[in-house]
């Protein structure tokens, strides 16, 4: 799936909790502004795609507008 | 920034609309800027539009990192799989590509400089083994220490691998461009995805079909086409020589072996860690959505 249609997915099937501001790519990492928003996603794309999703804390960089707290991707099979 | 390929003038300042451009080379790219590069590249444009903007976008190397939708967790068989298999005296195909690279001296002077121009017109003779690269791109690759990548050695271009042409119209592409990729020992190609510009180019310079007809930003082809890259080595892998598509791995390679790939998303890098050079052939080319290749077939070939 790609990153602009699992990003549409995720934003209209949790419209009330997660908005696009919430997360963006990152050479091929979802990375979310606050981790809780990252466990919701988690579990909503756990429970709809049976995958196993990884979350890690965001190594964050001084060249960058804000903050991150949490990193997630897709075991591979 | 020491050296420019192309007059400044030819770069197009409108593109900008960020904050701060000092930082937008810095790797990892800040995740909202590269967001904001990703809904100017989503935007409608005929072929030609495309090439246009991004040929003189001043920040080519962050919309190559925007223009990827890959995820990391997409299986291995959706990042580069074998199409194809070639029978074909290898040995003397190689050796002649071993000979033209000591004529030429192109292991010994082993160098990755700025260029002049895309190479789209057939040439008499080739004079420099440079790949094309846009100026942030190359900027950008130079700033993190990868100032040797790979000689490219042109083959439709020119006359001097007529063998080569023939493998080239076995995938019957429109507008192919083979040429061989040529890793000498030391190469290092960092991680990055592609536009196929310089066969796309060539589509687009002289096929108004082509240049005409909408680009998908999601495929990266013309709407009604597949732009195509398979990869061809002409001798076998030895160890130290790597190839990766993300977290998954291009090894063990015979010649004649036909490597399809996800070049639109999957970010791919390579580098000669051994002591052998290590050449591919590269064919780039459209096809239609109804070619065997499109749809995902196999083919075996003698030659």
């Amino acid at each position: 799936m790609k990153y602009v249609t699992l990003k549409q997915d995720i934003c209209k099937n949790l419209s009330s909790t997660i908005q696009a501001e919430d997360f963006f790519l990152l050479e091929g990492k979802l990375i979310f502004v606050l981790h809780e928003k990252a466990m919701q996603v988690k579990d909503y794309l756990e429970k709809t795609y049976d995958i196993k999703v990884h979350t890690q804390l965001t190594r964050n960089w001084p060249h960058w507008d804000q903050e991150y707290e949490t990193e997630m991707w897709i075991q591979n099979k | 920034m020491e050296k420019y390929k192309r007059n400044l003038d030819a770069i197009d300042h409108t593109q900008n609309r960020y904050n701060d451009h000092n930082k937008i080379h810095i790797h990892p790219y800040d995740p909202q800027v590269l967001e904001k590069v990703r809904e100017d590249f989503l935007l409608p444009r005929t072929c030609k539009e495309f090439i246009d903007w991004v040929d003189t976008h001043p920040h080519y190397d962050v919309v190559a990192e925007a223009s990827s939708q890959y995820i990391r967790g997409t299986d291995r068989s959706e990042a580069f799989w074998q199409c194809a298999n070639i029978q074909a005296d290898w040995q003397s195909i190689n050796d002649k590509i071993t000979k033209y690279c000591l004529d030429n001296e192109i292991d010994t002077k082993f160098d990755t400089d700025y260029t002049e121009e895309w190479r789209i017109y057939d040439m008499k003779d080739q004079n420099t083994y440079v790949p094309f690269r846009h100026n942030s791109e190359l900027d950008n690759q130079r700033k993190h220490g990868f100032k040797k990548q790979y000689q490219l050695i042109e083959v439709t271009l020119t006359d001097h691998f007529a063998e080569l042409k023939d493998i080239e119209q076995l995938f019957e592409f429109d507008w192919a461009k083979t040429d061989i990729n040529y890793q000498p020992t030391s190469g290092a190609f960092p991680r990055h995805v592609d536009f196929l510009t310089t066969a796309f180019k060539r589509a687009v310079e002289f096929d108004e079909r082509i240049a005409n007809a909408k680009y998908n930003p999601l495929t990266k082809c013309p709407e009604g086409w597949v732009l195509k890259r398979i990869l061809i080595p002409t001798d076998s892998w030895y160890p130290g020589q790597m190839f990766s598509f993300e977290e998954h791995f291009w090894t063990d390679w015979k010649p004649g072996q036909v490597i399809d790939f996800n070049w639109a998303h999957c970010r791919h890098a390579t580098a000669n860690s051994g002591y052998s050079p290590r050449p591919l052939i590269k064919i780039t080319g459209l096809v239609k959505e109804s070619h065997w290749l499109a749809k995902g077939e196999w083919r075996d070939f003698v030659l």
